[in-house]
């Protein structure tokens, strides 16, 4: 794509449309609302007023690195801390959708309240290409999409909503952020989603539950790779419905039936499959072999993967045990990381199970109610990136 | 060269434009009600259809004008996943639940090149997506590649410029997706 002329496009518009008035940017710190941002700073100057919501949701030390990233930019910038709002109003949520739409709404009743107090008309977002087609095909409700879906912003917040890079993925907003001088650390961020870990959080939210999150989170963070990699937390209870998984992994690793341990959580995930959202279930494998860990190569588990999701339709995700000795406990905790350009497709990055086992057993040893950690081998499609 | 992408509402169809404009063409999304005179007045030089989450068995008829549209041009037509199954059925085959349902990277082997597989080799991974499949080929028809649970992986008219896949080139993670446009692209072009 031709960048400049990208760039001095949107530059244009955004000053046609927003004039002398003033604008408001929900900035996360991520490369997407970070290049808006500055973008429109180029365009209309001052008149761009940055806002963070503290959510509750964030990564341990995030508000803290985004302010300071940002105090470095000479963008006007604002924390707003919403975390009571935002953590009590998921309180009894389990569904998936409801949680994001629970979530939508408390993002743009702060949004609203924060344009008034600082005399906005307009609200500058950083959507992307997979936000609205996500959101627009019923896949998932990503939490910044209004317009195009139907709900107007100006009648129901009192803003209108402008979105630079509505048309762009990923790694051309990356390009954009580079020709725009932001630094590497965020242009090549890798993306964390606008509810953060809300929806890594599967199922119902607690305070416990959350708090062991972030623990995990930032070991995954320190010790993995990829294009996006990040840790999940579920509940450890079992649903008991009929499934082949112990049949099908059998036959294809030609193992006994009785060393495979296969576990179905109560919580479902979302994936995506022929277009269609799949909020369906998750199939855990643990393996022994001759009384230690099985790990077989990351490419079979794959494979083994495809077998099982194809045959059993209720199914969209498949994990594979990686600790030594499971324990008695309230959560499990999911390891994903994928490779991707775009994020509208992902294939499971390739790690060494060395890697994983160590960061698997740092959780174990960090988070004493977690029973068990299980590295994701489910490429989008049939699972969507995040969980939720 | 403009080369439009019918929006079917499936999650790649504003992908399929971006792989088209990556290529040097013009392309744009337009919608399922776009007519044979809508496009002529863009001087489209080819049509490229998008997938979408409808079931050919019981929604086709959601894709009526479509279905019209297909019978009535005359430029290079490209059907990919939904609208491969759609071309089938409108030229006399049958489309419908797939046994086996494909997702995420599949091996694709490769009968015949034609025009449209050239430069593929003899297989690559292609990354799917999809509930229904080609049951029946169309009798003008005849299979350019498969998989091992899917038989029409690609399909092409005996003697117009029309093709059918069923996964789906516009994705990055299809080896050489974008060899597929650029084929068709040159048909296009003569």
């Amino acid at each position: 794509m031709d960048v400049k002329k990208f760039v001095d496009e949107q530059c244009k518009k955004i000053k046609e449309i927003v004039g002398s008035e003033k604008a408001l940017i929900a900035v996360s710190g991520g490369v997407d609302s970070t290049t808006c941002a500055v973008l429109t700073h180029k365009a209309i100057g001052d008149n761009l007023k940055c806002i963070f919501i503290d959510t509750g949701f964030m990564r341990l030390g995030e508000p803290e690195k985004v302010k300071s990233f940002y105090d470095g930019l000479n963008l006007p910038f604002k924390i707003i801390d919403a975390k009571k709002v935002f953590i009590d109003s998921q309180n009894s949520l389990v569904d998936a959708e409801d949680k994001r739409k629970v979530f939508r709404q408390n993002f743009y009743d702060t949004l609203s309240n924060a344009a008034k107090s600082e005399g906005c008309k307009f609200l500058v977002q950083g959507t992307i290409a997979p936000d609205w087609i996500e959101t627009k095909g019923g896949i998932k409700t990503q939490h910044n999409v209004l317009d195009q879906i139907g709900i107007n912003p100006v009648e129901k917040f009192g803003f209108k909503v402008i979105e630079p890079l509505a048309y762009l993925y990923k790694d051309q907003v990356r390009e954009v952020a580079k020709y725009l001088n932001i630094h590497v650390d965020v242009s090549q961020r890798q993306p964390f989603p606008g509810p953060g870990l809300l929806v890594r959080v599967v199922g119902q939210v607690t305070q416990e539950k959350l708090d062991t999150e972030k623990i995990a989170s930032k070991i995954v963070d320190e010790n993995l790779e990829g294009s996006q990699y990040f840790a999940a937390i579920i509940d450890d209870e079992e649903e008991k419905s009929k499934n082949s998984i112990v049949e099908i992994t059998s036959k294809f690793f030609k193992i006994k039936p009785r060393m495979i341990k296969v576990k179905v959580p109560k919580n479902l995930v979302t994936g995506v499959k022929g277009d269609l959202r799949a909020y369906k279930k998750l199939g855990l494998i643990s393996i022994k072999k001759d009384s230690n860990l099985f790990l077989p190569d990351l490419k079979q588990l794959e494979d083994l993967q495809v077998e099982i999701i194809s045959q059993n339709p209720e199914f969209t995700r498949v994990a594979y045990n990686i600790v030594e000795k499971p324990r008695k406990g309230k959560y499990i905790i999911l390891i994903r990381s994928i490779m991707t350009r775009d994020f509208m497709t992902a294939e499971v990055t390739r790690i060494l199970w060395d890697k994983l086992t160590s960061t698997a057993n740092k959780i174990m040893e960090e988070c004493k109610n977690v029973s068990q950690v299980y590295f994701d081998v489910t490429p989008k499609p049939p699972a969507t990136i995040e969980y939720e | 060269m403009f080369i439009p992408v019918v929006n079917v509402t499936g999650q790649y169809n504003h992908l399929i434009t971006r792989a088209l404009i990556d290529l040097g063409m013009k392309s744009e999304l337009v919608s399922l009600s776009v007519t044979k005179k809508n496009l002529e007045k863009m001087n489209a030089d080819g049509l490229v259809m998008g997938g979408g989450p409808q079931r050919i068995d019981v929604e086709k008829d959601k894709l009526s004008n479509l279905s019209s549209l297909i019978k009535e041009l005359e430029i290079p037509m490209l059907g990919i996943c939904l609208t491969h199954q759609l071309i089938a059925i409108i030229f006399g085959g049958r489309a419908g639940p797939a046994k086996y349902p494909e997702y995420g990277p599949v091996e694709v082997f490769i009968d015949e090149e034609d025009h449209i597989l050239k430069g593929l080799g003899k297989s690559f991974k292609a990354w799917e997506t999809h509930n229904d499949e080609v049951l029946v080929l169309p009798r003008n028809f005849k299979i350019l590649a498969h998989s091992e649970k899917c038989k029409v992986q690609v399909m092409a008219h005996k003697n117009k410029p029309i093709f059918g896949v069923q996964f789906h080139p516009e994705v990055v993670h299809t080896e050489n997706g974008n060899m597929i446009f650029k084929n068709f692209i040159e048909l296009c072009e003569k």
